[in-house]
């Protein structure tokens, strides 16, 4: 145990290595964060079960930050694993899930504004597979979208305990999305595995605007500064979306909390 | 103050929005007697693939049982009504699982003679001389080589397979006895198929449930049988079975059928040609069901069982002489 807390400390600190001594302003700066924490997952797969399903996840997190005058390039990456049942009535599950936001954001207040509010465009990607432990043959469920929409963001610099904080706020939202979902019965005609192909399991995947798939990924970080310019970061993660895609409708929550080393990088 | 102020309303502003989580979600389904009811009948109603095939009124089995279940029906007296109505489809891969019952529908083998005695066999015609290669219990009888496959559910490996495959090669026919073998893993009867198939060849067609339509199925898939493996034993090949032969043995006897070297000796198998998948009910009850069809070449539906080339049941007076009837026969075909 002793050992592996070492390991995650020095892979926490290896980013660090990369960091070179500040000579001059850079015209842009970049910022790795990596971190974890716990989410509370909620989720109803109408192709599973008409029941609620909940539990706590692990979560780790790993993005960067490309910060320019006038622009900013945030993309970030988020994982969960863990179990989830059915308030004792149902079964339980098994699950993996991810998400990922990369937005390009461009500032539209002025560089010495107290509020600095950013807009653009966001890829949003959402995934998620679960194990039923008590069905039979149509047990695996998984949902994947991929979305373009807009993103926003508000950010402001808060004096406090002697240091300069930054909270913050992001939010996106999809527009034009392509989701796909099990078929109808969970099962594909059965073929010998050489000649299994992804097209069966195609079957239940469309593109469009809004029906396909609605949902919002929300961010709230608090920054607390360390010494050359790295950050802890206290980050509450809302996703959800619904979609009913297919037969079976699905809705999905995930309320994360957690915590990021930021290494800033310069460039 | 002032930032404080800040950062709280930057957190309150994000913690309502995710307040908002609960519009998207629909509301919680009913989890009463009447509600779990038809919740249970509209499962089967939307994916049930045999209705058609078995002339299954669904429509009126609604109406026959629905009458039994009001808002005061107990747990006990709810499963037992539930449970009636699934014995309609006559199907073994029908199951409802309450956790304390599970109900079946065993009429596929119990109404028929067993054809299988496991201890008749080990006395009188292993002699201990049988290898247990995993779950692959083989011995050679008179030249003839002889394979027993309890259950398609036991995983072997391809090595073990080739193990048996190799032992038998120079003999001049085997037996392979999947009487009494329940079914299990799909990917298990492609596996022993491979190591008896002369060359690919189309074996069945397999439809899915694609929608809740009674008909909605797709397009019918071929499935083939490939050969596989460092040999494959091509020489006359009997399989033996009984009606307790059912699911994946029922998928893999329809397989070996495809072969023109393989016979079947003993029983019709039990069927359960129909891919069974699971869902929830409002009380957390799970319902197993068919939800695929398979077909032989000649448009043949499988769900009731394959056909044995010879029809032969085990004699008493066999029995008695502690003889397996199907099993010398089979021997008799292949000296």
């Amino acid at each position: 145990m002793r050992l592996t807390v070492v390991y995650l400390l020095l892979l926490f600190a290896l980013p660090g290595l990369g960091q070179e001594k500040r000579t001059a302003a850079p015209k842009r700066s970049l910022s790795l964060y990596l971190g974890g924490g716990a989410a509370w997952e909620t989720y109803r797969d109408r192709a599973m079960s008409p029941l609620l399903y909940e539990g706590i996840q692990g979560a780790a997190m790993l993005g960067f930050d490309i910060q320019g005058a006038k622009m900013l390039h945030r993309v970030e990456g988020r994982f969960w694993a863990g179990e989830t049942s059915a308030q004792r009535r149902g079964g339980t599950t098994e699950n993996l899930a991810f998400a990922v936001n990369g937005s390009h954001l461009k500032r539209l207040s002025a560089a010495d504004a107290p509020w600095q509010w950013r807009a653009g465009p966001a890829v949003l990607v959402w995934g998620s597979l679960r194990y039923h432990t008590g069905l039979v043959n149509s047990n695996y469920f998984y949902d994947l979208f991929g979305s373009v929409g807009p993103s926003g963001s508000v950010e402001r610099s808060i004096k406090m305990l002697r240091r300069r904080w930054t909270a913050g706020w992001q939010m996106s939202v999809p527009v034009f999305s392509w989701g796909l979902r099990p078929t109808y019965s969970g099962l594909v005609a059965a073929t010998p595995e050489e000649e299994l192909t992804a097209a069966p399991y195609l079957e239940e995947a469309r593109f469009g605007a809004f029906k396909v798939l609605t949902g919002v990924q929300s961010r709230l970080h608090l920054r607390y500064p360390l010494p050359n310019e790295n950050a802890l970061m206290l980050v509450y993660h809302w996703d959800v979306f619904s979609s009913r895609l297919g037969h079976h409708p699905v809705t999905h929550a995930m309320n994360g909390l957690q915590l990021n080393l930021s290494i800033k990088l310069s460039r | 103050m002032k930032r404080t102020g800040i950062f709280l309303l930057l957190a309150v502003q994000a913690l309502l929005f995710s307040a908002c989580e609960k519009s998207f979600f629909e509301p919680d389904p009913a989890d009463d007697p009447v509600s779990n009811f038809d919740a249970l009948w509209r499962e089967i109603d939307q994916g049930y693939s045999f209705f058609e095939f078995k002339n299954v009124n669904w429509d009126s089995t609604y109406h026959v049982y629905r009458g039994r279940v009001n808002s005061g029906t107990g747990t006990l007296a709810l499963f037992n009504v539930m449970s009636d109505m699934l014995y309609t489809l006559r199907d073994g891969h029908v199951n409802l699982e309450a956790g304390f019952n599970r109900s079946r529908n065993w009429e596929w083998y119990l109404d028929h003679p067993d054809n299988y005695d496991a201890n008749l066999i080990e006395r009188n015609y292993f002699e201990d001389r049988q290898w247990y290669t995993g779950p692959l219990i083989h011995t050679i009888i008179d030249s003839i080589g002889y394979l027993r496959y309890g259950s398609f559910g036991q995983r072997f490996s391809e090595a073990q397979l080739d193990l048996v495959v190799a032992r038998f090669s120079p003999l001049k026919g085997i037996i392979i006895d999947v009487r009494s073998n329940g079914g299990g893993f799909s990917s298990m009867t492609d596996l022993l198929a491979s190591r008896f198939a002369d060359q690919r060849r189309t074996t069945y067609f397999s439809v899915v449930k694609n929608g809740p339509g009674r008909n909605d199925f797709s397009a019918p898939v071929e499935v083939s049988i490939i050969p596989g493996g460092e040999r494959q034993f091509t020489k006359p090949i009997i399989i033996l079975t009984n009606r307790r032969s059912y699911s994946a043995t029922t998928f893999f006897v329809a397989k070996m059928l495809a072969l023109p070297h393989v016979r079947v000796v003993g029983d019709w198998t039990g069927g359960g040609a129909g891919t069974p998948v699971g869902a929830e009910l409002p009380n957390g009850w799970t319902v197993r069901y068919s939800s695929t069809q398979t077909f032989l070449p000649d448009g043949f539906n499988i769900e009731h069982g394959t056909p044995p080339h010879i029809r032969i049941d085990m004699s008493e007076a066999d029995r008695a002489q502690g003889k397996d009837s199907i099993l010398e026969r089979a021997l008799a075909e292949l000296r």
